[in-house]
């Protein structure tokens, strides 16, 4: 009864009652997404730096007695130096393989660092900090700005010249703070810089024990965080949903993977460390406040400080004697003090914008959000250009750009390219999802124009009077259908077949618009025979019974001058040429409002007539007041729109007809009032007659002219 | 004989009921982890991984031992630890790819749980019937935490010269300090050339000290604009300003002389940092970059056997602005 599993699992059992959480935890769940792993990599790093920075410390002295070098680098034989600077170089030179941890747990900051960037800007673009995750969100800032400061640290302990020099800025800026500034700094300092000796131990003490300790205790509360509310997932299948989380196992699936990202990620760590030389202290040489040398760059992670701090005019904000604002706060400390307000508040910003308050497991898709990828494309873009600037001074050695003309581009670019990245994006986004959709609804009317054909095949119908005319929805078609069959009868007797001609157009136009509306393009068809589907513009634009490809084309073509706001289908081949009109005229649609006049023409000889101006009245009174939305998520507009509609359910405003069939779901509702005045057209001469009045062609002369005669 | 027997049916008994036992449990206990077929060309390739990675950690090893510090390539230590590394998880990545059960598993995303908050919020509702002034007693807790803070966080006041911000004023010049330089050798008016800059300290003053160091540079008398009060501060056009930058507190290390005076920019001082640009023929003030401030100025004189000497103490206060840099600087302390 040994057995090597059971025996360990039942001492741990009976000694701490854990089984059944040691069992939850070996089956969490992590969803299958390579973005997921770089939080991973992040807190991989960590791990190499925290074992290669013990070593560190076995042999770094963290003291600016002054000691004369002696040892195996020559061109630093017997200068004067701090005893921090020489075992630096002694770890360098005199340790064996000292050199390959300092430079691995130097490459280790810089990844660390990048990893945690990268991470974010995958949170930020997925919508993953979203509520519940807010305060996971928060804590991974928090550790990205404790670690950066961290990285700030470790260097300037080297005590060369570069990281005097850096260490010379963040006095600067501490002394710029307003008011506490200049006590504050001389507090940690201990006197003016470069300060008492006692604060390099002060720097050495944040650096190995507070700071890692409490990344430390950080990373475990967002690792418990992330665990108590599960990973966020990406709506991979219709199977992942809000609720239902699909993934892997923690044990046996994920377990090997992640130890494998593991020992990859050292692997590259100490592959860098060995091979690729990074920050040289030798050849900086000691620090003395009175050294600089041209070319300086912090590492990477700095870079935008340095940037902001160059970029910044030349002003201290004063009053008379008192200086309130030295110019270093502006770039040093105000700048990543809004970079980081913004993104810490981004949660609380984006519920308050979109009045989404809902809980979201499920990961957006960059382009599902496009006014938040177009903002964090922007807020990059902007951070990205101050931190390119910083590195100013190498790009004119490299191109020889004047330093002056960079600022002076920069200064003006860092706000005009975020800005237009922001619409360029929010409309890429836009086109994105308006194809998804297109592409969805085609797929959707196909599979339902096969189940309609099998349907009446079945049932043997008619033809004529089950014609699939709205509703790309099986539910909705046959909805449309009991609502309308018997009274077809009813309309073309009231109002002859023309006129129901005209209405049906005139329904099937303000249908196409309100879907338009959302984004939506319709692929309504109205099956003339049995083998050609015509497209509904076709219909509305009086070009369904063209049978020559040229004349469609011509007519289209002409549209697209006039920027009718209108969707094709991909899958009629007549149109094809008119497919990826894309996204853009989406925004245009409010230029449906002239199509009004154009209906207005139309004889109001009979009562209905007026019932269909007083429909359009009102759905495009509603698609105005969504326009007022249309910042938010799709969702929210056709809530708001259908709810609209839905109000106007009161009988007797509009309606000649019974509204019997109109009380069920709003959907149903916004079909149903279309489909009344829809009757289907059931010979082909009207059609060809009403053509020259359709609406479209009041709004163009050009499209007239183009007309192909009837 | 008969006992036997008994004995022989008991024993047949018991191990048959023990063998079907275990046949049942086989057959009956459902599996947790689905079942898969097993790889043995994977299991050969993770062995031969493994190995290869043992073979670069031991390889890390000789490479330590054999070499001396100098001659260590460090490259060499850094292929053997990575590539050593990088085998291990490629022998993981093989477990994972082939060795490993493959599941795909759905789980509800945990609820929030109302009731729970409901029961929290009145356990601790009801804990509290016995205090009547809860408001007067959270206030005192609350004054009393604040003040045991306080006084917790104290002994940091002496970390430095909190109240005092007199050491940012101090300065070691005063008048008829003589500029020495590195090596404390004593600069005389003759030996300054135009066209270069020299660093100078006041003589027996401590150099690493941010007021000590001052540039010194030497233009034409004729192309100074200095301000009326300054006037005599230049002794033949040689003027010495401080060497921090007034923005962030690098030294002023580039000297930017015109090759082509007449089609180039003037003389000026920078900062490498971020590009602060002082003009020193005009008090040092900022033509170009963040500075707020211009360098502080150090008027100099020449005493009778040519050394230079500071003719009093800086203009301004130097280094980094702060809140209370562009008040009047105490004269030459410490």
């Amino acid at each position: 009864m040994s057995d090597p599993v059971r025996e360990p699992i039942r001492f741990i059992d009976e000694r701490t009652a854990a089984a059944p959480m040691l069992r939850k935890t070996l089956r969490y769940l992590f969803p299958d997404n390579w973005s997921f792993l770089l939080g991973e990599v992040a807190l991989y790093c960590f791990i190499v730096l925290i074992a290669t920075g013990v070593y560190l410390a076995l042999f770094f002295d963290p003291s600016t007695a002054k000691t004369v070098y002696h040892g195996p680098y020559n061109e630093l034989q017997g200068r004067e130096m701090s005893a921090a600077y020489k075992s630096v170089l002694d770890i360098s030179f005199s340790y064996k393989a000292g050199l390959l941890l300092r430079q691995t747990h130097h490459w280790a900051a810089d990844v660390f660092i990048a990893a945690m960037s990268i991470h974010l800007m995958r949170v930020f673009f997925t919508g993953a900090f979203r509520k519940p995750r807010e305060l996971t969100w928060m804590i991974g800032l928090l550790m990205l700005f404790i670690s950066l400061l961290e990285g700030y640290l470790g260097y300037s302990l080297a005590d060369d010249l570069l990281s005097g020099m850096g260490l010379a800025i963040g006095y600067g800026v501490g002394l710029s703070l307003p008011i506490i500034g200049g006590p504050m700094t001389l507090a940690i300092f201990g006197a003016p810089f470069p300060g008492k000796p006692i604060f390099w131990s002060r720097m050495y003490i944040a650096h190995v024990f507070l700071i890692p300790i409490v990344l430390a205790i950080l990373i475990s509360v967002h690792l418990a965080l992330v665990a108590l509310r599960h990973h966020t997932q990406f709506r991979r299948s219709p199977r992942h949903t809000n609720r239902r989380l699909i993934g892997v196992p923690l044990f046996p699936g994920q377990t090997p993977r992640s130890l494998a990202l593991m020992l990859f990620t050292a692997a590259l760590l100490f592959l860098l460390g060995g091979l690729i030389q990074i920050n040289p202290i030798w050849q900086w040489g000691p620090f003395e406040p009175y050294w600089g040398t041209n070319g300086a760059q912090p590492d990477w992670y700095l870079g935008w400080l340095i940037g902001a701090l160059r970029l910044m005019p030349s002003f201290d904000l004063t009053i008379s004697h008192f200086t309130l604002v030295p110019n270093p706060f502006w770039g040093g400390a105000l700048f990543p003090l809004i970079v980081l307000a913004v993104l810490a508040a981004f949660p609380w910003i984006e519920r308050r914008l979109t009045g989404d308050r809902a809980v979201h497991n499920l990961a957006d898709r960059p382009r599902d959000a496009p006014n938040r990828t177009a903002f964090g494309v922007a807020f990059l873009a902007w951070v990205f250009l101050i931190f390119v600037f910083g590195s100013a001074d190498r790009i004119l050695v490299l191109w020889g750009i004047s330093y002056n003309v960079q600022l002076y581009i920069f200064r003006i670019g860092i706000w005009v390219i975020p800005a237009v990245l922001f619409f360029v994006t929010r409309r890429w986004c836009r086109a994105l999802q308006t194809s998804d959709r297109i592409e969805e609804i085609h797929e959707q009317a196909e599979h339902e124009a096969e189940e309609e054909a099998a349907r009446r095949r079945a049932a043997q119908q008619p033809a004529g009077l089950a014609r699939p005319i709205l509703g790309c929805r099986g539910v909705l078609r046959r909805d449309f259908r009991e609502l309308l069959a018997p009274r077809v009868g009813f309309l073309h007797s009231e109002v002859g077949e023309e006129r129901a001609h005209h209405l049906q157009k005139a329904a099937l136009l303000v249908k196409i618009r309100v879907k338009e509306r959302h984004g939506v393009a319709t692929s309504e068809r109205l099956p003339h025979s049995d083998q050609v589907l015509v497209h509904a513009d076709l219909v509305v634009l009086g070009l369904d019974r063209s049978l020559e490809d040229r004349q469609v084309d011509e007519r289209i073509l002409a549209l697209l001058d006039v920027r009718l706001a209108f969707r094709l289908d991909s899958s009629d081949r007549r149109a094809g040429r008119g497919v990826g009109l894309g996204a853009e005229q989406r925004e245009q649609v409010l230029q449906v409002l002239h199509v009004h006049p154009g209906l207005g023409q139309m004889p109001l000889e009979q009562p209905l007539d007026r019932v269909v101006l007083g429909v359009l009245d009102v759905v495009l009174e509603d698609l105005d007041h969504g326009l007022l939305h249309l910042q938010r998520r799709f969702e929210l507009v056709l809530v708001q729109l259908l709810r609209r509609l839905q109000s106007l359910e009161h009988p007797g405003v509009l309606l000649p007809v019974g509204t019997g069939a109109l009380t069920s779901r709003p959907v149903r509702a916004k079909t149903g009032r279309s489909a009344r005045l829809a009757p289907p057209a059931p010979r082909p001469d009207p059609v060809r007659s009403g053509a020259g009045e359709s609406p479209p062609r009041e709004r163009s002369a050009g499209t007239a002219t183009r007309m192909p005669a009837a | 004989m008969r006992k036997a027997w008994r004995w022989l049916v008991a024993l047949f008994t018991l191990s048959a009921g023990g063998i079907l036992r275990r046949r049942s449990e086989g057959q009956v206990g459902e599996r947790i982890v689905p079942e898969g077929t097993p790889e043995r060309s994977a299991e050969n390739l993770v062995l031969i991984l493994l190995a290869i990675a043992s073979l670069f950690a031991i390889g890390f090893i000789v490479v330590y031992a054999e070499f001396g510090p100098q001659r260590l390539p460090n490259e060499l230590l850094g292929i053997c630890l990575g590539l050593s590394l990088a085998f291990v998880g490629a022998a993981l990545t093989v477990i994972s790819k082939r060795l490993v059960v493959e599941e795909e598993l759905e789980e509800e995303y945990p609820e929030d749980h109302p009731e729970e908050q409901e029961k929290i919020a009145e356990i601790v509702h009801e804990s509290g019937s016995r205090i009547t002034r809860k408001r007067l007693l959270l206030g005192a807790g609350a004054a009393t935490a604040g003040a045991l803070g306080l006084a917790a966080v104290t002994p940091a006041v002496s970390l430095g010269p909190i109240w005092d911000t007199g050491p940012l004023d101090r300065s070691p010049w005063s008048r008829g300090r003589r500029l020495v330089d590195e090596e404390d050798q004593p600069y005389t008016a003759a030996e300054i050339e135009q066209e270069t800059f020299y660093t100078a300290f006041p003589e027996g003053a401590n150099k690493e000290d941010i007021g000590s160091p001052v540039v010194v540079v030497r233009l034409d008398p004729s192309s100074l604009h200095l301000p009326p009060d300054r006037q005599s501060w230049a002794p033949y056009g040689i003027l010495a300003y401080s060497k921090i930058c007034t923005h962030a507190g690098c030294a002023i290390a580039l000297y930017r002389k015109p090759t082509f005076p007449t089609v180039e920019p003037k003389p000026a001082l920078m900062c490498p940092c971020h590009y602060s640009t002082f003009d020193p023929a005009r008090a040092a003030a900022v033509i170009y970059g963040p500075a707020g401030r211009p360098l502080p100025q150090l008027p100099l004189m020449v005493d009778a056997a040519g050394y230079l000497r500071a003719a009093g103490n800086f203009s301004a206060r130097v280094g980094p602005s702060w809140w209370n840099v562009r008040s009047q600087p105490t004269e030459g302390s410490a």
